[in-house]
Formats: structure tokens, sequence, C-alpha cells
């Protein structure tokens, strides 16, 4: 039993309850220490449980905290004998059946471990899947006529069909009113919407009315064809959307595209005529009417013609690039010319200046004190405009000021709480990092010491049970022979005794020696069956002194004078307490009588 | 592939509320409906809705369908799916009730279109029958062996009778093997569905 004490105690630490190590069985677990240990076992089976955690000092409430622990126990399953006592007053074989039970029930680590998992978009859609295929097959069968139309609700909300599927079939031709283009539209046709034309729901019926539906909104926002194949119109879609997907690319060939047609073009005036000539000759001789000297002619006239216009063509971008660098040099010489010329405006001004010196002094100066009279006007006409400005300018800031401030708090806030929230989410994804890794290890490392340790004791204890089984076979066959014999014997001497009792009888009526012979044998026989009863009582005795031995043993392990000490030294505290409280129930009740 | 309407869908949706009063667009889009997804049962017809601008009503009507089905395909929320009446600036009570309907029949949106599409038929139901060679038109002796006939079906919905989809033969040791496959998907089912 030492070995399942030590599994026992193994997994109470591996939940995390606080066993010192000197603690090496469950005989040495104090009732503190079990009431701790079954409530945190209790606490991970159920979550949802309340139960008491520690056990209180006072006799009462020590009773009551072990009698509920007692009933959750029954509550999760506990079919065994339990009550405040196997808390209390415990006994070893009783706390072992417990704890086994508590064990058994404890949520495995894999469940654990599925919820540490990361979650991305693949193993979510294989958890619903997982889900999914669980409820079905745990959900009860339902011939397929009770289903309407083949539909079954789970208990999510997820229809699963085993009906038929009516196939994609639009009507494509469905004719929708388009009221409110009036002006394309002729009368006559508008007086058909309004008067004739049906509805979408007259048009279709329940089998068709979805796709017809969904086929007509991709025909009118894809294309303008609204009469076409449902596998035409899906090419076009794909075409499209294939086109849509690598804008870029479509953009850059156009570009170029755009920019040899531009460059075309400008040569174009000089081999339009070569191709006009071509277009021609290929014109007659696809007619048929030449025959072979002059096609090779002409051959040969558009090896030429073709020559020419490569060798025009070279020169045209020699000519081009010629053209480009030309710009560049009148470009720079046209800013060249600017600046000259700005220099000139600036001398012409300085030698008309120079060549009346002190009028022209004369008239600067005047020109300059006309300039700051302006100037003093224009400041003063500047100061009164802005004054009154400047003071609702005054206003409205130191209105929004406080609410700017105020703004500015927040904001201030919400910047030092968004810091603090990244920094927690990644504080909290290093954590989880970390305990993963940590749960992994310590599954592994327990599992390396513990598991091998214990199934090669369990297969040990599987081989002792089986050698102990076979002995117990073979004790059970030879009893089972002795019986037979024993059975056969007596059989055998039922008939002698009848037999030789028979020739007895008949001989002792006429001889005096038989007769006395005949008393002996029924003698004989009646001391035997006696001896033979008295044989079979002292074994019955034997086994029931056997069976007492057992109790007493049993009782014994039971440490039953240590319980009684226990309760009776319980029950006198239990008597102190309620004395105590009767003490002080009377003296109140005199306050209040005195009172 | 995101979800494009139509200009006239966007149009017909657009106008209720404009071009037909508020009332009488909650009107027929309750009635639109009603009239997609059960059509097969008998609805009084709302002549009501045809009074002022018919032309306008039928296009209105295909268009709320539309959106409603389309959504329902694309997977949208009641949130997506007001996102995008709003970019297309419908009237606020309209919006609002196309939402409402769209939200309590979500699930009869979603079985409808569930229900549209290609697929193999189902098995619902099995029949057999043990049968066994005493004649046949080659020899005058029967071999003996038993066979058994196995028609996998299943039932109609509307009319409840039972249809075959595959009839075959088999012996004995065939039988053996083919409940052997059969019980291994569901060994293969109980797999998948174990927590790993």
């Amino acid at each position: 039993m030492d070995e399942v004490d030590n599994i026992i105690i193994h997994s109470l630490r591996q939940i995390g309850c606080n066993i010192e190590p000197d603690i090496l069985s469950l005989s040495s677990f104090t009732p503190e220490l079990l009431v701790e240990t079954v409530s945190m076992c209790l606490h991970l089976i159920k979550p949802s449980m309340n139960v008491p955690k520690k056990l209180p000092p006072g006799m009462a409430q020590r009773f009551t905290v072990t009698a509920s622990l007692a009933e959750a126990c029954t509550s999760i399953g506990f079919r065994g004998d339990i009550g405040y006592q196997t808390f209390l007053y415990s006994n070893v074989t009783e706390v072992r059946r417990v704890f086994m039970f508590l064990i058994e029930r404890l949520p495995k680590e894999s469940e654990k471990m599925v919820l540490a998992q990361p979650l991305d978009k693949l193993t979510l859609l294989e958890n619903e899947l997982q889900q999914n295929i669980r409820i079905q097959l745990s959900s009860p069968w339902i011939p397929q006529y009770c289903m309407k139309s083949g539909i079954r609700k789970y208990n999510s909300s997820y229809p699963i069909l085993s009906g038929e599927c009516t196939p994609f079939q639009p009507c494509i031709n469905l004719n929708i009113p388009n009221s409110l283009r009036k002006s394309n539209i002729p009368d006559k046709q508008q007086d058909y919407w309004h008067k004739r034309s049906p509805s979408v729901f007259q048009q279709t019926n329940s089998q068709t009315i979805l796709s017809s539906i969904i086929h007509k909104n991709d025909v009118a926002s894809n294309s303008s064809d609204f009469n076409l194949d449902p596998e035409e119109l899906m090419k076009s879609i794909i075409t499209k959307n294939l086109g849509a997907k690598r804008p870029s690319s479509a953009v850059d060939s156009s570009k170029k595209l755009n920019e040899i047609n531009h460059v075309d073009t400008s040569s174009s005036s000089s081999s339009s005529s070569i191709a006009d000539k071509t277009k021609s000759i290929q014109q007659q001789s696809s007619s048929g009417q030449l025959d072979g000297n002059t096609q090779e002619v002409l051959n040969s006239e558009i090896g030429k013609l073709k020559s020419a216009m490569d060798e025009l063509l070279t020169s045209r971008k020699k000519i081009l690039a010629d053209i480009t660098s030309i710009k560049e040099a009148r470009t720079k010489q046209e800013e060249a010319n600017k600046e000259l010329r700005n220099e000139r405006k600036i001398r012409e001004r300085t030698c008309i200046l120079l060549e009346n010196p002190e009028e022209n002094v004369k008239k600067m100066d005047m020109v300059l004190a006309a300039t700051k009279e302006r100037m003093n006007k224009l400041m003063e006409q500047w100061k009164s405009h802005k004054d009154p400005l400047v003071k609702t300018l005054e206003k409205s800031k130191s209105k929004n000021s406080s609410s700017f401030e105020k703004n500015r708090v927040i904001q201030n806030e919400i910047k030092v709480v968004r810091d603090k929230i990244s920094e927690i989410v990644d504080d909290l994804k290093h954590k989880n990092n970390l305990h993963a890794q940590l749960t992994t290890e310590l599954q592994k490392v327990d599992n390396k010491i513990s598991r091998n340790a214990y199934t090669t004791r369990i297969l040990e204890i599987v081989g002792n049970i089986r050698k102990q089984k076979n002995d117990i076979d073979k004790v059970l066959r030879d009893t089972r022979e002795l019986q037979k014999e024993i059975n056969n014997i007596n059989g055998q001497l039922d008939r002698q005794f009848t037999v030789t009792d028979d020739l007895l009888y008949k001989t002792a009526r006429r001889d005096e020696h038989s007769k006395k012979i005949y008393k002996l044998l029924a003698t004989l026989h009646s001391d035997c069956s006696d001896l033979v009863t008295l044989v079979q009582e002292t074994g019955a005795v034997l086994r029931e002194m056997r069976d007492v031995e057992d109790q007493i043993e049993n009782e014994k392990s039971r440490n039953i004078a240590k319980n009684l000490e226990k309760i009776t030294s319980d029950l006198k505290e239990m008597e102190k307490d309620s004395k105590n409280l009767q003490d002080k129930i009377r003296q109140i009740e005199n306050e209040i009588t005195q009172g | 592939m995101t979800l494009s309407l139509s200009n006239e869908v966007v149009e017909g949706l657009k106008g209720l509320g404009v071009e037909i009063g508020i009332e009488l667009s909650k009107k027929l889009i309750a009635n639109a409906v009603k009239l997609a997804l059960y059509s097969d049962a008998n609805i009084p017809s709302n002549p009501e809705i045809y009074a002022t601008n018919p032309a306008f009503a039928k296009q209105s009507e295909y268009a709320v369908v539309t959106v409603l089905f389309l959504a329902t395909k694309y997977g949208y929320d009641s949130q997506k799916l007001r996102n995008l009446l709003e970019q297309h600036g419908l009237v606020a009570a309209v919006l609002e009730e196309i939402v409402k309907v769209y939200d309590t029949n979500k699930k009869d949106l979603l079985i409808n279109n569930l229900k549209i599409g290609h697929s193999l038929p189902h098995i619902t139901d099995a029949e057999w029958r043990l049968t066994c060679d005493v004649k046949s038109s080659a020899s005058d002796k029967g071999s003996g062996d038993l066979t058994y006939r196995i028609s996998l079906g299943r039932y109609r919905e509307k009319t409840g009778e039972r249809e075959s989809t595959v009839e075959f033969v088999c012996n004995p040791e065939e039988l053996q093997s083919f409940i052997g496959r059969l019980k291994e998907i569901e060994r293969h089912c109980e797999k998948i569905s174990a927590p790993k």
C-alpha cells in the first residue's frame, strides 16, 4: 500500500497541495491537511463548487466544515461510506479510498494543454470541425423523414443538411423594371413595366429564385451582356478578377505600349509611304495576279525598302538625340540670358543716378521721406485693425485654452494607458510563452520519473497477483478433488454399511454371536458418525476463530482507543463551549431582568 | 471577392422611403422576405404595395431580396450589412428595417442558401434481402451460394417515397469487408473528434 500512498501524495503535490516532504504515507495526514487537500481536489474537479478550504479551530465549526466536504464528495459521485468522521477521526483505508476516487476524477493534463495552445486560423477551424463531429456523434439518431427538409439544427446554430440540393439553375431572362432611368426608356416599355410586367416572385419559383437573383446581380454588376451563359459569365468574372489582382504590372505595360505608339506615330510620317507600298504589294500578291518573276522582284524590292526603313529609323534616332542635346543647351543659354538682363537693368539705373548726383540724392531723400510717412500711416492703420482682432483672438484663445488643456490631459492619459496596455500585453505574451515552456518541461520531467517507476511497479504487482491467483486456483482444485473423494468414500461407506447391516440382520435371528456383532456394528457406526460431526464442528469453529481474529485486527488498525480519546476530548471541549455559552446567556438574561 | 451590388439594386434600395412612403417601404420589405423564403406557402397578395408606383415597387422588391440573399452568401453580420447599406446612402428608417429583417430571418436565409448547389445524394436508409441461386438459365443446378441484395437510398422530401440511389449484390465475405470499411470510417470520425 506504500506505493499507492506514494502515488497519491505525488499527484497531490502535482496539483499544488502543500505537503511537507517528511510526510510519506496517508497515515501521517493530520485532519487539517486532509481537509486542505480534499478541498483542493474538489475545487479542481468542479471549480463552481464552493467548498471550505481550511479546518477552523472551533469544534462545532469543524463538524460543519467536514460534513459539508463529505457531502461535496458524495455529490460528485463517491459511493463509499463518508462523513465528518472520515476527516476528523481518520482511518487510513477510508482516506485512501477517498483520495483514489478524487485523483481519478481530476481533470487530465491534456485538457489543460488544449487551452494553453496558441490559436491561429487553422487550429480554430480544426477545433470547430472537431467540435461539430463530436456533437454529431454524441447526438441521437433521427430518421430522415423526421427532419424538415433534411435540416437538423444542433445545439450550436449550425444546421446540417442531409436533404436534396436544388441545383444552381438560374432563369437568365429575369425582367426587372428599371423605373428610375426614365430618360432612356420608351414610353411603351414604361407602360409595360407599370401595368403588365410580372414581379420577381412571379417569374421564379422557390427552386430558382435564389440562383436567379445571384446570377442577375452578378451579370448586371460585372458585364453589360444580360444573356450570358452562367459558365461564360464565370469565365469573364474570373478573368476580370485576375486582371484586377495585378494592376501595377498592367498599368506599367500599358504605359510602355503608349510610349511605343507615341514613338511610332512620330516616325509614321516617314515610313507611311513605305507601309503603303508594302500594303499594296501584299494585296497584289495575295490576289495572285502576278507570276513568280515579278514576285521575286517585288520581294527584293521589299527587302530594299525594309533596309531603307531601318536606316531611316537609325538616322531618326540620332536626330532625336541631337534635338534633345540642343534643347538642353538652349535652356542653359536662356537662363544665362536672364541673368545678364537683370544685371543690365541694375547697371542702367545706377548710370542714370550717377548722371546728376545732387538732384538725384535730393529726390531720393524726398522719396524716402514720403515712403516713411506712408509707412507710419500704414503702421497706424495696421494697429487700428490689429488691436481689436488681437483682443478677440485672445478671448477666443482663453476660451479654447481650457478645453485644449483638458483634451491634452486626456490625450496624455490615453497615451499612458496605451503604453501600459502594450507593455502588459508584451509581458503577458512573454509570460504565456514561459508558462507553456515550463509546463512542457514539467511534463517531460514528471513523466520520466514517475511513470516509469510506477508502470514497472504496477507490472510487478500484476505479476504477483497473477501468481497468487494461480495458487488460489490450485488450492481450490485440490479442495474440490478432496471433496469428491470424501463424497465417494461416504457413498462407499453407506453402501458397505447397508450390505453388512442386511447380512448381519439376517444371521442375527439365528446366531447369538451375530446378534452381538450386529449391535457392535450399530454402535460403531453411530460413534463414527459422531466423530465425523465433531471434526466438522471443530473445522467450523476454527473458521469462526479466524474470522474473529481478522475482525480484531481490523478494529486494531482503526486505532479505536486513540479515536475514542480524541472523541472524548472533543466532547469535553464541546461541553465546555456549551457551558460557557449557557453562562453567557444567563448573564445576559440577568442583565436584562436587572435592567 | 467582395459583395458588389448592381446599379438596379442600388437604385431600388435608394428609392425606398423616397419614391414611396416609409410605411409602405416597410410593408414591401416584409412582404418580399416572406415571398422569397416561403414562396410555396399561400401568402395573400398585397395590392397596396403596387398601388402608387408599381414599376418601382417591382424593382425594389428585387433589390431587397438581392441584398438579403447576397449578404447571406457572403456571411455578413448585421453590422457589416449596415456598413454596406450606409455606403450606398439609404434612408435611415429603411436601412434599420432591412437590417432588422436580416437579423430575424438570418437562419432561414442561411438554410435557403445552403440548399442551393450541386451535391451527391445523401444516403439515409439501407434495405437488404438474402437471396440464393436455385436454378439459372445457364445451368440446371444452382450454386447454392447466399448473396445479399442491398439497396442504399433515401426518402424524397416532398412525397416521402423511397428512392434507391445504389443497388448491389455481395456475398457474406464481401459484406464483411464492406462493413469493415464502414467501421474504418467510423473509427476515423471518432479519432478526429477526440481531443488531441
